[in-house]
């Protein structure tokens, strides 16, 4: 097991320097002057517009580009930002927990729904409730979530007023202890049902179908020819074998949340690094948009470490 | 009206023998739909197994044995059977009468068990050995006395039984002991009757022989009689008392296991034993079987082999029935009725 998560770890390593590169050649041919950007509307006299682009390296050939890059990030320096000139890796490590506690927490809530209603849906006896809840399933699929999230808003927040409409704290609170942590939730809980609606069907949807594949495997006639019974069977030997499927299709998707968070943050203004990247984006801010693909990156990476460490976990055919 | 009366005969004899069989099936039918076709998997079956018996039951891939043998031990999935009427009488109870809840707690003792032909996808890939053979167990045992007694099933059934040989999965080992691994957990509830679905299959040739040899043990220390479902006659004649021709859903013959082979009645039969390698130059004048079985949704009128069969003539286009031979067999084949052998065009 140690000697398979070393090697795994050692394949990450050169995947890791090849995105880092290709997006340094892609930002390459991105349209709009970085100096311009760096200096803003007002004009500034030639010799401050050369002291700017010696000082970010912006003649050297992009080969030492990419290498000063490198050796930046390797002391984690990322650069700085030519709009505001803060350093990019206090600026993303400020966002990042932030969406990682909205991705996460509605990752997780739509994981154990999910999960739990395919595993309802495929091993019921009656067809009416599974039709009932595939419908119920392919609409929440369905819905686009940027839109589920203004409905949400516009039900809850606005015209119920249980919940705020947006943000992730108040301007100003004094609130202390457990009333600090139910005012994050209170915060927290729209935004991450718009994420655990989605997230959830998709879940449901892989569950279902891979219990309904494992229930047709022959070890399944083996339990009930020992005497098993159908709660016992789905126990011991359904939920470990269909989870296989649905971990790989999880890794993956937590991926795709990381950088497609952008619009449930953009609906509800929520700090994260998808509001940051594409306010960046439109800042023409190239180093951190670099930044911000590069920390998106080394956490696809590292999510599919860890899917095939579970798969290595559930699965002894892989460990060896 | 001749045919009727055999047919009663043949019920009379069956009630008068009947507490002392093991397993008594009684014009069994089971229909399945495939693709919204329904399939005539097992059509009229009797067959009788008696304690500590072994019985054989052949025929060619696609002739409904595994169907058969399914319905026997109620392993078929409830959702696709379409048809499913008459006995199967188990230690004087119908099995098909009794609820899942009911079967469950019966498989946990002295009931029947089967053994499949695939030992790979019947073993649960993700589960060490010992705990997959420990959940066949009764659940009231101790800990300590079921890690006991899977250490015993394995050695029964020819395996290592230490503590690292419990530990391993599936796939470390080879097919034959895989084999024994279900072996071993179809033992776990000391059935009465242990069905084989072609058990040695998928195994190489020597080790299908210790396969065989294991289960022959079993069958004789155990007292514990075998329902063989193969399509290998030889294995039949190594292993079985009596034999249970099977073709498209029907029973063709049936018979001591001497008798059958040696004085084969049914054309089809024939056949069997005509392909079997070895009597091909024995046989000469008799060739082994063309085509294959039709399909089991689309039956052709009359005697089901009659499309294969070399002798067939005009009365074939009436389903014959099972009718006692002069060798004391009984065949489903009107060139099989007594005074009817000496016509026998062959």
């Amino acid at each position: 097991m140690l000697w398979f998560v070393a090697r795994r770890v050692a394949q990450a390593v050169p995947m890791l320097l090849s995105v880092i590169l290709l997006i340094f050649v892609l930002m390459q041919f991105t349209p709009g002057d970085p100096v311009q950007a760096m200096v803003g509307q007002y004009p500034v006299p030639q010799s401050f517009r050369d002291s700017l682009t010696a000082e970010y390296h912006l003649n050297a050939p992009v080969w030492t580009q990419y290498w000063y890059f490198l050796v930046n990030l390797a002391h984690g320096n990322m650069g700085y930002s030519y709009a505001s000139h803060e350093s990019v890796t206090s600026l993303i490590a400020e966002r990042l927990p932030n969406t990682l506690l909205l991705a996460g927490s509605g990752y997780i809530v739509g994981i154990v729904l999910g999960g739990v209603v395919g595993l309802i849906t495929a091993t019921t006896k009656r067809r009416g409730f599974d039709t009932l809840m595939q419908t119920g399933v392919v609409t929440a699929y369905a819905i686009p979530s940027f839109w589920l999230g203004q409905l949400l808003v516009m039900l809850f927040a606005v015209h119920l007023g249980w919940f705020p409409t947006q943000g992730m704290a108040p301007v100003d609170s004094n609130a202390t202890g457990i009333y600090w942590f139910l005012e994050r939730l209170s915060y927290l809980i729209l935004p991450m049902l718009t994420y655990a609606v989605y997230e959830g069907a998709r879940v449901t949807r892989l569950t279902r179908v891979s219990v309904i594949d494992t229930l047709n495997q022959g070890y399944i006639v083996t339990a009930r020819m020992k005497g098993l019974s159908r709660w016992q069977t789905v126990r011991s030997h359904v939920i470990r074998n269909s989870s296989l499927p649905v971990v790989t299709a999880l890794g993956y998707s937590f991926a795709v949340a990381m950088g497609g968070s952008v619009l449930i943050e953009t609906v509800f203004s929520w700090p994260g690094i998808g509001l940051l990247l594409v306010d960046s984006i439109k800042q023409r801010d190239n180093q951190v948009v670099i930044g911000l693909v590069v920390v998106i990156a080394v956490a696809v990476i590292v999510m599919n470490l860890l899917v095939d460490m579970a798969h290595a976990l559930l699965d002894p055919r892989i460990r060896a | 009206m001749r045919s009727a009366s055999i047919a009663e005969c043949g019920h009379e004899e069956s009630n008068a023998v009947k507490e002392t069989q093991l397993l008594d099936i009684h014009d069994l039918v089971v229909h399945f739909l495939r693709e919204e076709q329904v399939v005539k998997a097992v059509d009229g079956v009797d067959l009788r197994v008696k304690p500590g018996e072994s019985v054989g039951l052949v025929g060619e891939s696609g002739s409904g044995k595994t169907v058969l043998s399914r319905s026997i031990a109620r392993l078929m999935a409830n959702a696709v059977i379409d048809k499913m009427s008459g006995q199967v009488v188990f230690q004087n109870t119908d099995l098909l009468s009794l609820s899942e809840r009911e079967l469950e707690r019966r498989r946990r003792k002295s009931f029947l068990s089967m053994v499949f032909q695939d030992p790979l996808g019947y073993l649960n890939p993700t589960k060490r050995v010992g705990r997959q053979v420990a959940e066949a167990l009764p659940p009231e045992l101790s800990r300590r006395s079921r890690r006991h007694r899977v250490a015993e099933l394995f050695t029964q059934v020819g395996l290592p039984g230490d503590k690292a040989s419990l530990r391993l999965y599936p796939h470390e080992f080879s097919g034959g002991m895989r084999q024994r691994v279900l072996i071993a957990m179809a033992l776990a509830s000391r059935p009465r009757l242990l069905i084989a679905d072609e058990p040695t299959t998928a195994l190489d040739v020597t080790v299908q022989v210790q396969v065989l040899n294991t289960l022959e043990r079993l069958h004789r220390e155990q007292d514990m009689a075998l329902l063989v479902i193969t399509h290998d006659l030889a294995l039949v004649a190594e292993l079985c008392d009596r034999v249970y021709v099977m073709y498209a859903g029907q029973i063709v013959e049936s018979g001591d296991v001497e008798t059958v082979l040696s004085s084969p009645h049914h054309p089809y039969t024939q056949g069997l034993i005509a392909s079997m390698p070895g009597q091909r130059r024995r046989m000469n004048k008799v060739d082994g079987l063309v085509g294959s079985v039709p399909n089991l949704a689309l039956l052709p009128s009359g005697c089901r082999f009659r499309s294969r069969c070399p002798h067939a003539f005009d009365r074939c286009e009436e389903m014959p029935p099972l009718m006692p031979t002069s060798t004391g067999s009984t065949s489903r084949c009107w060139l099989s009725e007594p005074e009817a052998e000496g016509e026998d065009p062959s």
